[in-house]
């Protein structure tokens, strides 16, 4: 609990900054971009051939319904998400050598598994914080930009998926920060690996090689069928279910047993 | 009946092909101030290392309070305190911002013995570590390893960059914990440091312990630097060859590294015609060199 609690004082001003970025964020953009899209004669039509739409997850029709929106910029914002989440994953478990502190924290009585889930649980309660936040204010934003009524559920399906995919990045970098602790540039790993990670997705969409979606988490969910059918695809939660717990595991596992090297 | 508080039994390190430490076997008795010296790279740092579970060790075993360092390490971390050569900590905190937190990973109050420690060691905890000079960041390091008064004190080279004074201090400091019953086991490089302070020693090179002894044994044995300005040549087996070694002479002047009783060296060297005579420490490296080669 004292790590946790450490670990919660060093995030505290990113929940400020994320939680309000992305609650002002939605807050102004979504009620512009229904307005917009919504308004007779906005020509959306012109998009229709527009690959990029299927690729995340969208088509025409629910796009100009004002959840289809909500959606698409929540893809926008997942986005940063992912990259956070990933930066997150990494820093925490790197910051330790690059401030080569690992012998101060790592030379007390507290085991190094408790460290592991420590700093895992500090970040995913950061990311469910910041999840919290966008969803409330992604439910204000929604009443004031649209007179009809909307599906709740579906509204915080899709407000969820920021804290699905900073979850899993968030596991992935932990992992990734684990096997090469030395890593210092973190940011440009992250934006560069989760960007890969969209392309990947995207092309699978695109092309339709299916098993490729598996290696984008951003492109486990589908905005269309979510807002069809009020849930996600199953087989996709499940797969990220799996996959986070591997990554904990596997990073756990080597964690406990690596060597920290002298400082020199 | 003393009961050991370190045990190593055939402790092995190797990373890869190259190796850390090799069969180190050595016990630490309660209440003992043990010295750990050898030359750089010889695997001090290596075998406080895996004592501490920082590393694993490739075979052999090490206990500490009879649990074992792998398995039970955080157990172990409760009685230990460790103040590593380079002390490195959250760059962002201020000193008492970590010293707190040192503290609550004790799950301890120490805010006395924390005041004790900084009113002596003279150390202002206002300051961010990242505004601290190396000397300073070993003060903190000093404070964060005695706060939780540990059973067993483990430090390695713990006295690079104090000035004399605060050495002084943080010797003193040494004994009363050592008096209280705390064992002590003190790494460094620097022997007269560990003749100092210790009552028995290990010396390590190139990752093997070559030997284990008393203070009082090499004390006995005590190494000097001799260097002679001489008015008249020496014979040259005035010297027996047993306790001279390095012996070197360039015109009228002679230096060698005397092992052996002073006044034994004195003695002989009464009995010589010296214009300036210069006696003093030589270094662990010169030691090795040529005593435990």
């Amino acid at each position: 609990m004292v790590i946790f609690k450490f670990e919660m004082r060093q995030l505290r001003k990113s929940i400020i900054v994320w939680s309000l970025a992305l609650s002002s964020a939605i807050f102004f953009m979504l009620p512009v971009y229904i307005k917009m899209i919504t308004s007779a004669g906005y020509g959306m039509e012109s998009f229709s051939d527009n690959t990029f739409f299927d690729s995340i997850g969208l088509n025409m029709e629910i796009l100009n319904t004002p959840m289809g929106i909500y959606y698409f910029l929540t893809f926008f914002i997942m986005f940063a998400c992912a990259i956070n989440g990933f930066n997150k994953g990494l820093a925490i478990m790197t910051k330790e050598y690059k401030q080569n502190s690992a012998d101060f924290l790592l030379t007390k009585p507290w085991s190094r598994g408790n460290v592991y889930v420590s700093k895992f649980s500090a970040s995913a309660i950061e990311a469910i914080i910041v999840g919290v936040f966008y969803t409330v204010m992604s439910y204000v934003s929604m009443s004031r930009g649209t007179n009809d009524s909307f599906n709740l559920q579906t509204l915080i399906l899709i407000a969820a998926l920021i804290t699905w995919v900073q979850l899993i990045f968030l596991t992935f970098g932990m992992f990734i920060g684990t096997i090469f602790p030395k890593i210092r540039a973190t940011l440009p790993i992250s934006t560069g690996v989760v960007f890969v990670s969209y392309a990947t997705g995207s092309m699978s969409r695109i092309v339709g090689i299916n098993y490729l979606r598996y290696l984008s988490p951003l492109h486990y969910f589908n905005g269309s069928e979510i807002i069809t059918t009020a849930s996600y695809e199953v087989k996709y939660i499940v797969v990220l279910i799996i996959l986070m717990l591997l990554f904990l595991a596997a990073g756990y596992k080597i964690f406990c047993q690596k060597d920290i090297g002298l400082v020199s | 009946m003393s009961t050991n508080v370190i045990e190593i039994k055939n402790l092995s390190k190797f990373y890869g092909k190259h190796r850390g430490i090799e069969d180190v076997s050595f016990t630490v008795e309660e209440g003992e101030i043990f010295g750990f010296i050898g030359p750089n790279g010889a695997g001090k740092s290596t075998t406080i290392r895996t004592l501490l579970a920082l590393i694993h060790p490739t075979s052999g075993s090490a206990n500490i309070f009879n649990m074992d360092c792998v398995k039970e390490a955080h157990k172990i971390a409760k009685n230990v305190g460790y103040l590593p050569s380079e002390a490195y900590y959250y760059e962002n905190m201020t000193v008492k911002e970590l010293l707190k937190y040192s503290a609550e990973l004790y799950q301890m109050d120490c805010n006395a013995r924390i005041d004790e420690l900084k009113e002596r060691l003279k150390l202002d905890d206002t300051r961010k570590i990242s505004d601290l000079s190396f000397g300073n960041k070993k003060k903190v390091g000093i404070v964060a390893a005695l706060l939780h008064s540990p059973k067993l004190i483990i430090l390695d080279e713990p006295t690079n960059g104090l000035d004399p004074l605060i050495k002084e201090t943080f010797f003193e400091i040494l004994k009363e914990e050592n008096k209280k019953g705390a064992a002590i086991l003190y790494s460094s490089h620097v022997l007269s440091e560990v003749q100092r302070i210790c009552s028995k020693v290990a010396i390590i090179k190139e990752g093997r312990i070559i030997n284990v002894q008393n203070m009082n044994e090499l004390r006995k044995n005590g190494y000097k630097k001799v260097q002679l300005i001489v008015s008249e040549p020496i014979a040259k087996d005035y010297f027996k060859e047993d306790s001279v070694a390095d012996y070197k002479v360039k015109g009228n002047q002679v230096t060698f590294i005397y092992r052996g009783e002073a006044d034994k060296i004195i003695e002989k060297l009464y009995n010589l015609k010296i214009e300036d005579v210069f006696i003093e420490e030589p270094t662990l490296e010169e030691i090795f060199l040529h005593y435990y080669k």
